[in-house]
C-alpha cells in the first residue's frame, strides 16, 4: 500500500484525533502536499460536522419507566421461549411443511411407493399360492356372527385333524407292516369325510373348497383300503400326498383359520 | 463494572442464571437500543430488535467463546436483527403504500426544530447508503465504537471498515451537501 492510499484509509482517525503522534505527523507531512487527500479531509470535517450536530441519543428519548422494565420485558420472553416446543420440535414441524410446501411432487411419489409396497405385502400375505383365500366379501360384509365363527371353527378343526392324519401316513414306513394298525386312521378319514360333507354347504372360500375336494379324494381312498391290499394303498396315497403338495395346503390353510390376527384382518374386509 | 466482573456474569449466565443475564441486559440495553434505532429510525422496532437480540443472546450463550468481547457479540446480533427488520420494512412498504409516502414516513418519527430536522436528513441520507457503509458509519462514527470491533462485529477486515467509512462519509456529504452553507 502506497503513502496516498494508506493516508486516505487514516483520514477518519486523523478528523477525530484517532492517530498516535507519529502517524499524525505522518499524515500531515502528506496532507501538505497532497491536494487530493487534503480536500478529502475538508470534506470528511464537513461531513462529521453534520454527523455531530445530527446525531442524538435514541436511549435518552426514551422513559426512565421503560429502562426500568426493559430487562424485565426480556426475561419474559427468554422465559416464554423456554416454554414453547423445543427447537428440534419445531424444526421437525418445518421441515415436514416445507418439504409438503417445496416437495410436494417427491412427497406423493413417497406415499405412493410405500402405499404399493404395503399393498403388495398384505397381497402376498393373503394370496400367496396354494393358500386359502380371505372369507368371501358378501360374507364379510353381512357381519360376523356367531354361525360364521361356528363354521371357520369346524373348518380349522377338519384342517387340523386332516393334517395330523396324512403326516401319520407320510412318515409310516412301509417295512413296519401296520397295515392291522389302520383301522383308527380309516375311522377318522371317514368322520372327516362326513364333516367335509357339512363344509361343503357352507359358505367358504373356494381356495379352501378346492382344498377339501382334494383331501376328500385321499380320504375316501383311505377309508376304503383294503385290508389285504394296505401296502399298495397306502403308497398311492402317499404320492397323492405329495404330488399334491397337501401337508403344505394344510398348513397354511390352518393357519389362515386359527391366527388371532389374520382372523381380524380377514373379517375387516 | 470490569472485564473480570463481565466475565462472571457471563459464565453464570452460560450455565442459567437469569439474574446474572438481567445484569449483563441492563449494562448493554442503551447502547444495544441505539445502535438498533440507527438501522431501524423507528423507537417500536428499536424496542423489539434489542429485546429480540438478548433473549438470541441468552439462548445462543452456550457458543459463545470468548474470542471476541461480550458487547461485540451482542452488537453483531443487533446489527443482523436490524438489517433484518430494515428489509422487512421496506418489503412492507413496498407492498403496501407508494414510494412518496414511504419517505414521509420515514422522517415522520422525527422531532420538531432544527436538530429534528438535521436529523431526519442525516436518516435519510444514512438510509440511502449501501448497507455496508451504513453500517460502518453508524456503528464507527455514530456509535463510536472502534474500527477493531466494528471489524469483529460486521466481519471484515480493518481495512475494508476504513475504506467503507470513507466512501460512506463521503457519499454522505454529497447528500447532505445542501446543509454544508449552514454548517459553514
Amino acid at each position: 500500500m502506497n503513502a496516498h492510499s494508506k493516508i486516505r484509509q487514516q483520514l477518519f482517525d486523523y478528523a477525530v484525533g484517532g492517530l498516535d503522534i507519529a502517524a499524525r505527523k505522518e499524515a500531515e507531512a502528506h496532507l501538505a502536499t497532497c491536494n487530493s487527500c487534503s480536500s478529502n479531509l475538508k470534506a470528511l470535517r464537513v461531513s462529521l460536522n453534520i454527523l455531530q450536530r445530527a446525531s442524538h441519543d435514541p436511549s435518552a428519548q426514551r422513559t426512565e419507566q421503560f429502562w426500568n422494565s426493559f430487562a424485565y420485558n426480556v426475561q419474559d420472553r427468554i422465559r416464554k421461549n423456554e416454554r414453547e416446543p423445543s427447537v428440534s420440535a419445531l424444526s421437525l414441524v418445518q421441515g415436514i411443511r416445507s418439504l409438503l410446501v417445496f416437495r410436494r411432487p417427491y412427497v406423493i411419489g413417497a406415499g405412493s411407493a410405500a402405499a404399493a409396497l404395503i399393498a403388495a405385502i398384505l397381497a402376498w400375505t393373503f394370496m400367496a399360492p396354494d393358500q386359502p383365500d380371505l372369507l368371501p366379501r358378501n360374507q364379510a360384509v353381512a357381519g360376523h356372527t356367531a354361525e360364521q365363527d361356528t363354521s371357520a371353527r369346524r373348518i380349522s378343526q377338519y384342517f387340523r385333524k386332516s393334517r395330523a392324519l396324512l403326516v401319520g401316513l407320510s412318515n409310516t414306513n412301509p417295512s413296519d407292516h401296520m397295515a392291522l394298525e389302520l383301522n383308527d386312521e380309516k375311522e377318522l378319514s371317514r368322520q372327516l369325510v362326513l364333516e367335509s360333507r357339512y363344509l361343503k354347504r357352507q359358505p367358504i372360500d373356494p381356495r379352501s373348497s378346492r382344498l377339501i375336494d382334494d383331501l376328500d379324494k385321499v380320504l375316501i381312498k383311505l377309508s376304503n383300503t383294503n385290508q389285504g391290499k394296505e401296502e399298495p394303498d397306502i403308497e398311492l396315497i402317499r404320492s397323492g400326498i405329495r404330488r399334491e403338495n397337501l401337508l403344505f395346503k394344510l398348513r397354511m390353510a390352518e393357519f389362515a383359520y386359527t391366527d388371532p390376527l389374520i382372523t381380524t384382518v380377514k373379517n375387516s374386509f | 463494572m470490569t472485564a473480570a466482573d463481565e466475565q462472571h456474569l457471563i459464565q453464570q449466565a452460560k450455565q442459567g442464571s437469569h439474574e446474572a443475564f438481567r445484569c449483563l441486559v441492563e449494562r448493554h440495553m442503551k447502547q444495544a437500543y441505539n445502535i438498533a434505532y440507527r438501522f431501524v429510525s423507528d423507537h417500536d422496532d428499536a424496542d423489539e430488535v434489542a429485546q429480540e437480540a438478548f433473549v438470541r443472546a441468552f439462548r445462543s450463550l452456550g457458543s459463545f467463546r470468548g474470542d471476541a468481547g461480550f458487547s461485540t457479540w451482542l452488537y453483531r446480533i443487533v446489527v443482523n436483527l436490524s438489517l433484518n427488520q430494515v428489509r422487512q420494512n421496506k418489503k412492507r412498504m413496498e407492498r403496501e403504500i407508494d414510494p412518496d409516502r414511504a419517505v414521509m414516513i420515514s422522517t415522520a418519527t422525527v422531532a420538531p426544530g432544527e436538530q429534528g430536522i438535521l436529523t431526519g436528513h442525516l436518516q435519510q441520507a444514512l438510509n440511502e447508503l449501501p448497507t455496508l457503509q451504513r453500517s460502518v458509519v453508524i456503528l464507527r462514527h455514530i456509535d463510536g465504537l472502534s474500527t477493531r470491533e466494528v471489524s469483529q462485529i460486521l466481519h471484515c477486515s480493518e481495512g475494508t471498515v476504513k475504506t467503507h467509512l470513507f466512501r460512506g462519509l463521503k457519499k454522505l456529504r454529497a447528500k447532505l451537501h445542501f446543509l454544508k452553507e449552514e454548517v459553514d
